[in-house]
C-alpha cells in the first residue's frame, strides 16, 4: 500500500485556554484500508484506495475536539481488475480528471457505549457534499511494536447511494447492474504518542 | 420414443442433449457477436452475464450428456463408410465434446481472471478460483475468441456432414438424430 506521508495540522492549540483539552494527532499505520463494497449483477465487488491521506485528531476525554479529514485519491482505486478500474475512474462515473478526490470530513465524535462511536461530517464525492454519520469502532491500546506509543484501530461502513454523488452518468444511471447502494469502508490503524 | 438409445436410433435423452447443445451454442455465439459490439455499461455487464450463465448451462449440459453417453452408448455408424469417413466422424465427434468443454472453461477462467463476478442467471455466483490474474486473463480472452471460430467451424462441418449423409449418401444417420424421423 502506498501511503502518502501525512502533513498534520495541529491547529487546535489554543495559549490563551491551556486547560482546554487538545486532541493528539495522530499518524495513520500501514495497512491502512480505504476502500468500498459495489454490487455487480448481485455480487459483491470489492475495491480499495490505494493512495489517501487521514488526518486525524483524537482524544477519548474530548471528542468534541477530535475529528478527521480524508482525502482520497479516486485515480488510486484498485478492484484487481483494470477495465473496471478504468470505469471508474472515467467520466461516466468519478470523472478524476475533473474531480481527482473524494473527502470525508468530520468534527466531533460521539460516543454511542463500548466501542462503537459516530462521526457526523461531510462526504464530498465529485461536486457534490452531503452530510452523513460514520458509525465506526474504535479500539485504543499500547502499540504491540512501538512501546512508547498507542495504537488505535478504527473500522467503519457507511452505506451511499452512489447517484446520489452523481457517481453513474449516461448509461451508468442504471441501477440494476451496479447497485446504486455502496458501502464505503475504512479499517485505519493510527499511532499516537499521546494516545 | 424410448429414452435409451437404440443400435438404429438415438433415444429421447442423447437427442435432447444433442438439440439441447444446438440451442445454447447457436444462442451464446449470437449473444458473444452482440456484446462484444455494445457500448460499455450496464447493458453490456449484463449481456455478458447473460452469455455466461449460458456458458455455465452449456457445461452442466455437456457433463451430464457425456455421463448418459457412457451410460447409453449411440448407435454405430452405419455399415459401408470408408475407414477415412469413420475417422472423419470419430475425429470431429471428438473435437466438439472438446470444444463443448474447452469453451465453456476458458471463459469461467476468464471471468475468474479478469476478477469479475460469475453470477448465474442471478442466481448463484460460482465462487473464483484463481483469483484476478491480468496474464491468465490476456491469454484466456485470446483462447476463448479462437475456440469460438473453431466451434463454429465444427458445427458448419458437422451439420454439412449431417446433410451429406442425409441427401447424398441417403442413410441415416441425420434421421436417427430426428424425434420424428
Amino acid at each position: 500500500m502506498k501511503l502518502r506521508a501525512l502533513a498534520v495540522i495541529a491547529a487546535l492549540t489554543t495559549p490563551v485556554a491551556p486547560a482546554l483539552a487538545e486532541a493528539p494527532d495522530w499518524s495513520v499505520e500501514n495497512g491502512s484500508r480505504v476502500g468500498f463494497i459495489a454490487t455487480q449483477g448481485g455480487a459483491p465487488v470489492e475495491g480499495v484506495f490505494e493512495d489517501f491521506v487521514a488526518e486525524i485528531r483524537f482524544d477519548p476525554e474530548a471528542l468534541d475536539q477530535s475529528g478527521v479529514t480524508v482525502s482520497i485519491e479516486i485515480a488510486s482505486v484498485n478492484s484487481e481488475s483494470k477495465d473496471r478500474d478504468d470505469t471508474i475512474r472515467s467520466a461516466s462515473l468519478f470523472d478524476v480528471a475533473t474531480w481527482p478526490q473524494a473527502r470525508f470530513e468530520a468534527q466531533g465524535f460521539t460516543h454511542k457505549g463500548g466501542q462503537d462511536y459516530e462521526a457526523a461530517g461531510r462526504l464530498t464525492m465529485r461536486d457534490v457534499t452531503k452530510d452523513v454519520v460514520l458509525p465506526f469502532t474504535l479500539e485504543v491500546a499500547p502499540h504491540p511494536e512501538k512501546p512508547d506509543l498507542q495504537l488505535a484501530k478504527a473500522k467503519g461502513e457507511l452505506k451511499v447511494q452512489r447517484l446520489d454523488y452523481g457517481v453513474g452518468q449516461g448509461l451508468w444511471t442504471d441501477t440494476s447492474v451496479v447497485g446504486n447502494e455502496v458501502v464505503i469502508f475504512i479499517d485505519i490503524q493510527a499511532s499516537s504518542p499521546e494516545g | 420414443m424410448q429414452l435409451r438409445n437404440s443400435d438404429q436410433r438415438f433415444g429421447a435423452l442423447a437427442q435432447a442433449f444433442h438439440w439441447l447443445t444446438l440451442a445454447l451454442v447457436v444462442a451464446l455465439i449470437l449473444i458473444a457477436v452482440y456484446m462484444t459490439g455494445l457500448p460499455l455499461g450496464p447493458e453490456k455487464l449484463r449481456i455478458y452475464n447473460l452469455h455466461k450463465s449460458i456458458g455455465v448451462t452449456l457445461l452442466a449440459v455437456t457433463l451430464l450428456r457425456l455421463l448418459w453417453r457412457w451410460l447409453s452408448p449411440p448407435p454405430p455408424l452405419p455399415a459401408g463408410m470408408a475407414g477415412w469417413e469413420r475417422r472423419a466422424a470419430r475425429t470431429s465427434h471428438l473435437l466438439l465434446y472438446l470444444l463443448l468443454f474447452a469453451q465453456p472453461l476458458t471463459g469461467i477462467f476468464h471471468s475468474w481472471a479478469a476478477n469479475f463476478p460469475l453470477v448465474v442467471f442471478g442466481w448463484f455466483t460460482v465462487p473464483n478460483l484463481t483469483g484476478p490474474n491480468p496474464q491468465l486473463k490476456a491469454i484466456l480472452e485470446e483462447t476463448h475468441h479462437l475456440l469460438g471460430w473453431a466451434l463454429c467451424g465444427l458445427f458448419l462441418l458437422h451439420a454439412g456432414a449431417a446433410l451429406r449423409h442425409h441427401f447424398q449418401l441417403k442413410d441415416d444417420v441425420l434421421r436417427r438424430m430426428l424425434p420424428w424421423g
